[in-house]
């Protein structure tokens, strides 16, 4: 996998590519932290995922865990079909992106 | 690695797996959480089988894996843990010990213990084989091996689900390991279709502390398939190991669930949540549950419920349980979980495993710290106020804490020692036709590890001769008005610087009469001897002596109790006995706290000095010489009005060649019920005292239980006082005339 981190309109944009599996898990994790450390609102892009498994999903949990704590904003943008499938199989597509809709919306009417 | 390390490591650990599994077997005879307890056994037969593989102990691991998968069914709810059951479970455990034991030996195993293995296989494989066929007799008719499980009750009904239930924990290194929770699920698809599902992410930490190649994911599956259990089950075969797996079948009786619900690793999980989890009930029946309670709450009608009145919010539990939405069975198991998780959360516990040598040696160390100590403290009190003075105080009192703190670390409570007896209590008790039950109070208190180890012997004669000979048969209980079931009490505790262990039953008591005419037979006391209750009692401690008509195969072969005193004496310790004819017996042990070192007291005759135990010792004062030709004609003085018995200390250790001080004092010793005043020259003041042990050669001296070395380099006698005591009457005893000899004595 790769992340790619832009700062877009006081968002955090995080563009997520390739594989998010075990193989990669170390590096993607370190690759995060490092990209996490402001304080702005976190947009995940998983549109270019190739391929998912429990680690990718632990990670992306944590992720959103994280961004619960620090008080910013989490939303997972777009999915890729490999990522809904197995978001759906997990019954996690609420958890992740459901609520992200909501938060989505709830900031377009703030906005 | 040193493999030879290892194994000792290996078999220290089996054996304490083994004592717990036989503790949790008892338990579960009338545990209230059979589930947990289940558990703790197949992780017990499960870990004794993983570590023998690793060693290549064959034979040990093909035995315990028939154990093992017998728990696993019970563990399941599959098999009903009955006392058949607990019993071969009892007998496996025991032939596991053997087999324990003699891995790693040349030899091979004994043709006795090689047939009892067999047999038990047979056992084993016979018990899940009759249960195996159950759960699919289950989803036509009700299960009746459930009927008899523990937690089931009349409540017991068969839940509406058609779905197989599906619990699944899985480990930290499943993903490690190259296993994916995935992969599982996606298989589990091709056998039937996933209708409920939730994924368990809670144990799931923030970003920056996860380890992202660590396993945190659980499920809880609603599953519709016609697959049977075995092919589910082999869906998680290569995870089974290190993943908690709970399979349902449909319509399965409430209690599968129960159990389920008390052997779930989640804590804080809110009742009505893992209800809706398990399909116990619905999401609509929970929230006609909750509007319930929230009605109660705002609304007047509070008062209504007395639970309401009292904690101001009626329990989700019982509004669930009231409207009939759900089997009470269930939100007991669920509750009481609940509960658990809220108080007894386990304290932590972090312990090392230290070799008992480096203690020992340790303990030495500081035995000599104490001796050099005590010279420093000689040389400080010389120095009267001087700077020496203060240094030595100050190092006296850190030596002092040294030498508890280090001491300490050698005690351990005396449960584990007790609670080996529920099983020998259990198994007698069925071998004499006896209903006992053991009661066990005071096993927190501490003693001395080599104590503890040798305590062990002696308890377990005390023990069997208490069910074989203290406790009537069921008829003459009966006849007596006394209850059916008797009882066994095992009671520790400190009491003035010594351990009480105290074994005491409800029987018929001793029969005086018998153990007299015993000891008159067998020549151990004058025909006309005039003995107090108490004296005859004693009696039965007297070497070759028992009184037992029927030489049982437990007790009675006339090597009891001579036997348990020697045994206890062996550790400074005393044993008294206590009976009451028709009300039972009460066998007292005292023993010291520790064997190395002591709160001594200085005492001293003329220029020689004795140490006694500081905690034996009530209050000093001064011998009136006004009275003191009265008090030796008496042997006994006037102690504020009460009757003291007095001792010379001169007299019994035969130093009246000494010169005569011109003053002297008398220490009053109580220990056990006895109370003594030992008549001594001088007070010399508290002293802390190594017990250095005496020769061989003076093993049979009585009165004098060690020597230790005083700080000026002179060696001192450490008193026995039970012992002196026990001088003492025996010259009373006429014909050694000691009334003669002390008035000899004041005459010169």
């Amino acid at each position: 996998m790769a992340v790619d981190a832009t700062l877009e309109g006081g968002q955090l944009l995080l563009k997520f590519s390739g594989d998010c599996t075990i193989y990669q898990a170390l590096e993607d994790h370190a690759a995060l932290r490092a990209v996490m450390a402001g304080d702005e609102p976190v947009i995940a892009d998983l549109s270019e995922v190739n391929e998912i498994d429990s680690s990718g999903v632990q990670i992306l949990l944590a992720l959103r865990e994280q961004a619960r704590h620090q008080e910013r904003g989490f939303s997972v943008g777009a999915c890729s079909p490999a990522v809904l499938t197995v978001l759906r199989l997990y019954r996690l597509e609420d958890t992740l992106c459901g609520s992200a809709a909501a938060r989505l919306a709830a900031g377009e009417e703030s906005a | 690695m040193n493999l030879d390390a290892a194994i000792q490591v290996f078999f220290a650990e089996c054996e304490e797996l083994l004592t717990r599994m036989e503790e949790a077997l008892l338990e579960l005879e009338t545990s209230s959480a059979p589930a947990e307890t289940i558990n703790e056994i197949f992780r017990a037969a499960h870990t004794i089988k993983g570590s023998a593989g690793l060693f290549g102990f064959d034979a040990l691991v093909a035995f315990t894996h028939q154990v093992e998968s017998l728990l696993d069914g019970m563990r399941e709810g599959r098999i009903v843990p009955s006392p058949e059951k607990v019993e071969l479970l009892l007998r496996s455990r025991d032939h596991i010990l053997t087999l324990l034991r003699h891995a790693g030996e040349e030899e091979p195993l004994a043709q006795a213990d090689v047939d009892t293995g067999e047999v038990l296989i047979r056992e084993l494989k016979l018990a899940q084989g009759i249960q195996a066929a159950a759960p699919v007799a289950a989803s036509n008719r009700a299960e009746p091996v459930v009927a008899s499980s523990p937690v089931a009750s009349d409540s017991d009904e068969i839940i509406g689900s058609e779905n197989w239930h599906i619990s699944l924990r899985f480990g930290r290194d499943v993903l490690r390991n190259g296993m994916d929770p995935l992969s599982f699920l996606n298989y589990l698809q091709t056998l039937g279709s996933i209708v409920g599902l939730e994924t368990l992410h809670g144990n799931l930490p923030v970003l920056d502390e996860l380890d992202p190649e660590s396993c945190y994911l659980g499920f809880e599956i609603e599953f519709q398939s016609d697959a049977d259990r075995a092919t589910i089950e082999a869906v998680f075969e290569f995870v089974r190991d290190d993943c908690i797996i709970h399979i349902i079948p449909p319509r399965s009786h409430i209690s599968a669930y129960v159990a389920m619900i008390q052997a779930l690793p989640e804590e804080e999980l809110r009742l009505g949540e893992i209800l809706v989890r398990i399909g116990a009930l619905s999401r609509a029946e929970l929230d006609l549950a909750l509007q319930h309670q929230q009605g109660l709450q705002t609304g007047s009608a509070s008062a209504a419920t007395p639970a309401a009145a009292g904690k101001g919010a009626v329990p989700l539990g019982e509004i669930l349980t009231d409207s009939g939405v759900v089997a009470p069975v269930v939100v007991n198991a669920a509750l009481e979980k609940q509960q658990k998780s809220r108080d007894s959360r386990p304290p932590d516990a972090s312990f090392l495993r230290v070799d008992a040598e480096k203690l020992d040696h340790l303990i030495e160390l500081v035995g000599e710290l104490v001796v050099a100590n005590a010279s420093v403290q000689m040389l400080g009190q010389a120095d009267g106020a001087g700077p020496l003075a203060e240094a030595a105080e100050s190092l006296a009192r850190l030596v002092e804490e040294v030498r508890d703190t280090t001491l300490s670390l050698r005690m351990v409570q005396i449960g584990p020692t007790f609670q080996r007896f529920q099983r020998v209590v259990r198994d007698v008790s069925r071998e004499l036709g006896k209903d006992i039950e053991l009661v066990i109070t005071g096993a927190e208190t501490e003693l001395d590890k080599t104590v503890v180890e040798r305590i062990g012997d002696p308890l377990m004669h005390l023990v069997r001769n208490s069910m074989d000979h203290g406790i009537e048969p069921l008829e003459r209980r009966l006849a007596a008005g006394k209850s059916a079931r008797a009882e066994l009490r095992l009671n520790a505790q400190h009491d003035a610087g010594s351990i009480v262990i105290e074994v005491s039953d409800d029987g018929g008591g001793l029969n005086r009469a018998k153990i007299r005419s015993k000891a008159i037979e067998r020549g151990l006391i004058a025909a006309d001897a005039v003995l107090s209750d108490r004296e005859v009692d004693q009696l039965i401690f007297m070497p070759g002596f028992s009184t037992a008509d029927q030489v049982s195969n437990l007790s009675g072969r006339g090597v009891g109790m001579d036997v348990v005193r020697r045994d206890i004496e062996a550790l400074r310790g005393t044993v008294e006995i206590d009976s009451t004819p028709g009300v039972g017996t009460t066998i007292r042990i005292r023993l010291p706290l520790t064997l190395a070192i002591i709160d001594g007291f200085l005492v001293g005759i003329g220029d020689s000095r004795y140490v006694l135990p500081v905690d034996l010792i009530v209050e000093c004062v001064e011998l009136p010489m006004s009275d003191r030709s009265a008090m030796v004609e008496r042997g006994y003085m006037d102690l504020r009005g009460e009757v003291l018995p007095i001792l010379w200390l001169r007299e019994l250790l035969d130093l009246q060649h000494l010169p005569a001080a011109r003053r002297e004092n008398v220490l009053v010793l109580q220990f056990g019920r006895t109370r003594v005043g030992l008549v001594v020259d001088v007070l010399l003041g508290e002293h802390q005292t190594v017990i250095r042990p005496l020769g061989r050669l003076f093993a049979a001296l009585k009165g004098v239980s060690g020597s230790t070395i005083l700080g000026g380099g002179e060696v001192a006698l450490i008193l026995d006082v039970p012992g002196l005591v026990e001088l003492g009457r025996l010259r009373e005893r006429p014909g050694t005339a000691p009334a003669q000899r002390i008035s000899h004595e004041t005459a010169r």
